[in-house]
């Protein structure tokens, strides 16, 4: 990739790289994750792909690495609860407690979106909040679009059983 | 992310999949917005200005560094010039690197008494093992496969343990980025100990406490769970429910079966049910990704013996953990040693998890960065440590 291409494209994926890490993390550690992405981004220029539906999953997928890190980071600075520490042994980012405040409407959406499995959040989130086609929810994953199709549906259906029955705890990977 | 995973998620599936696909993606669109689970606040705009200045900036100097020739260091530099804006909150990523040169000028090779190479004093000394060095590539050393299933069979015969009427774990932990000392190469290392209580209501609280410094070869840490004595640092309570204290015993003792269901919870990228062979190896990653979900059980749970068996047999089937040999963990303890070399997110770590080779208890695990460096410390330095001290059911 070209140095202007790069600036175009650092130029367009600026605020959503920022967005996605500000709606799982403090203001300052997406700041920080922002920057760390697109330095990777530019030392990795030359495996950037070309075409653009591509070029966009390749940035969430550092950017989720990023932020993967950011937050083991803060693991290692103890700073985050047992929560955390429990999504991260999964390896996935987690919508921090005090972000998932500012993200969610309601407190009740708010518990019930604890209550998912990480990796159930990840998937729906990364559809719905970030926008991104199941193609590039699979890339960024690691896994076929088959299983982009299965997790959604587990998700919905966990999302589904949590609203009938809020009391209870389904959530599996607490611990 | 790599061209394989690009190709697979783009390129292999059919048009009713892709259709399907969709399909699961609107209704998913849909369940959230109708839930209240749409993504309610676009960030500030003043803030969202703000980062994308900053990350323009850090690439800016990056280049500039790299057109100095300064190729190793641009990408500290560019993130320490960064960094004067933030001297007020807490520091992330950025730990360390501000300090950056001045450290590199001052960090000392020092040989400690048994030949243990240190990369800075203000870290803990690497732990040296019988067959294997920092520096020997773990291509030619033998998977650790025997041994561990050597401690599977210990771990079998020791006596069942009860943890569903809640339990005590006491451990010491040191990270390189907590350390606000690792830097300076006379501080001395001071781990935490953290006594974690948790209840038959799944409640947890967790309490830290100083401990006391490590001894110039690494070691010192007491040996016993006796709780640290003096103030809290830190206290954090967990509420009723947080962990299932019945998932120890849910899970299953079968090894295949247990390893899907490790890599299920721990989302592995590339692992499949069938073992490592099955799906080709895969860069290690299912290695990493089930020592992960392995030690993050041991981090919370009280493990029966017949559980803590199946894991080692689990991590004894992946060709990637390699034996290190016999030698004295950070307690003073004999142990006998596992490693296995990771490469994650442009990192290059080595992982050792070391075990009481009489009982095959699991006695902790150091992770070492083997390239590169990290605020500022140069490789191989040792980037976090844990030591389990005690587990103990009521």
């Amino acid at each position: 990739m070209q140095e202007a291409q790069f600036d175009a494209l650092h130029r367009t994926m600026a605020d959503e790289v920022y967005r996605f890490a500000a709606r799982r993390t403090s203001h300052a550690t997406a700041e920080e994750v922002t920057a760390e992405v697109f330095m990777a981004l530019w030392t990795g220029r030359h495996k950037i792909p070309e075409p653009p539906d591509e070029q966009r999953a390749w940035v969430f997928g550092v950017a989720r690495r990023q932020l993967l890190r950011a937050q083991a980071a803060e693991e290692r600075h103890r700073t985050i609860g047992a929560r955390v520490r429990a999504a991260l042994g999964v390896g996935a980012p987690v919508v921090e407690e005090d972000v998932a405040l500012d993200v969610l409407e309601t407190h009740a959406a708010r518990r019930l979106w604890d209550q998912l499995p990480v990796r159930d959040q990840e998937v729906l989130a990364l559809t719905a909040w970030e926008g991104l086609t199941p193609a590039q929810v699979a890339a960024v994953l690691g896994v076929s679009i088959t299983a982009v199709t299965t997790r959604l549906h587990r998700a919905r259906r966990h999302l589904a059983d949590l609203q009938q029955s809020p009391h209870e705890d389904t959530a599996g990977d607490r611990s | 992310m790599n061209r394989r995973r690009l190709r697979r998620a783009f390129g292999e599936a059919s048009a009713d999949q892709r259709r399907a696909a969709d399909e699961a993606a609107a209704q998913a669109r849909a369940d959230l917005a109708a839930g209240g689970f749409a993504a309610n606040v676009s960030p500030d705009p003043a803030l969202e200005a703000q980062a994308r200045a900053v990350s323009f900036d850090a690439v800016m100097r990056l280049r500039q560094a790299e057109a100095e020739g300064k190729a190793t260091s641009a990408r500290s530099a560019a993130l320490s010039s960064a960094a004067p804006r933030s001297v007020l909150r807490r520091p992330v990523l950025l730990t360390g690197l501000v300090a950056a040169t001045v450290v590199v000028a001052v960090v000392v090779s020092a040989v400690l008494p048994g030949g243990t190479p240190s990369a800075a004093a203000g870290t803990p000394p690497l732990l040296t093992f019988s067959q294997v060095s920092v520096s020997t590539d773990l291509d030619d050393v033998e998977p650790a496969r025997a041994e561990l299933l050597t401690l599977a069979s210990r771990a079998a015969a020791q006596p069942a343990v009860d943890g569903s009427r809640g339990y005590v774990l006491t451990r010491s932990e040191w990270a390189l980025s907590s350390s606000a000392d690792a830097s300076d190469p006379r501080a001395a290392v001071v781990p935490f100990e953290t006594t974690i209580t948790v209840t038959p209501d799944g409640a947890a609280v967790r309490v830290d406490h100083r401990g006391t410094p490590l001894t110039p070869d690494g070691r010192g840490i007491a040996g016993s769970s006796a709780p640290p004595g003096g103030p809290a640092l830190q206290t954090d309570r967990f509420p009723p429910g947080y962990l299932d204290l019945q998932l120890p015993a849910s899970l299953p003792r079968d090894p295949t079966a247990l390893r899907g269901d490790l890599v299920q919870r721990g989302d592995c990228l590339a692992a499949s049910a069938q073992g490592a062979a099955a799906s080709g190896g895969d860069d290690g990653e299912d290695a990493v990704c089930l020592v992960k979900a392995v030690t993050s059980l041991y981090s919370y749970q009280l493990l029966p013996p017949d559980l803590q068996a199946a894991l080692w047999q689990v991590l004894a089937a992946e060709p990637g953990l390699k034996l290190a040999g016999t030698g004295t963990d950070r307690a003073g303890r004999p142990c006998v040693a596992v490693v296995l070399d990771t490469s994650q997110g442009g990192r290059t770590e080595r992982w050792v998890l070391m075990a009481d080779p009489a009982t095959g208890a699991f006695l902790g695990m150091d992770q070492m960065l083997t390239a590169g460096s990290e605020g500022g410390v140069p490789a191989p330095v040792v980037l976090d440590f844990t030591v389990e001290r005690g587990a103990r059911s009521f």
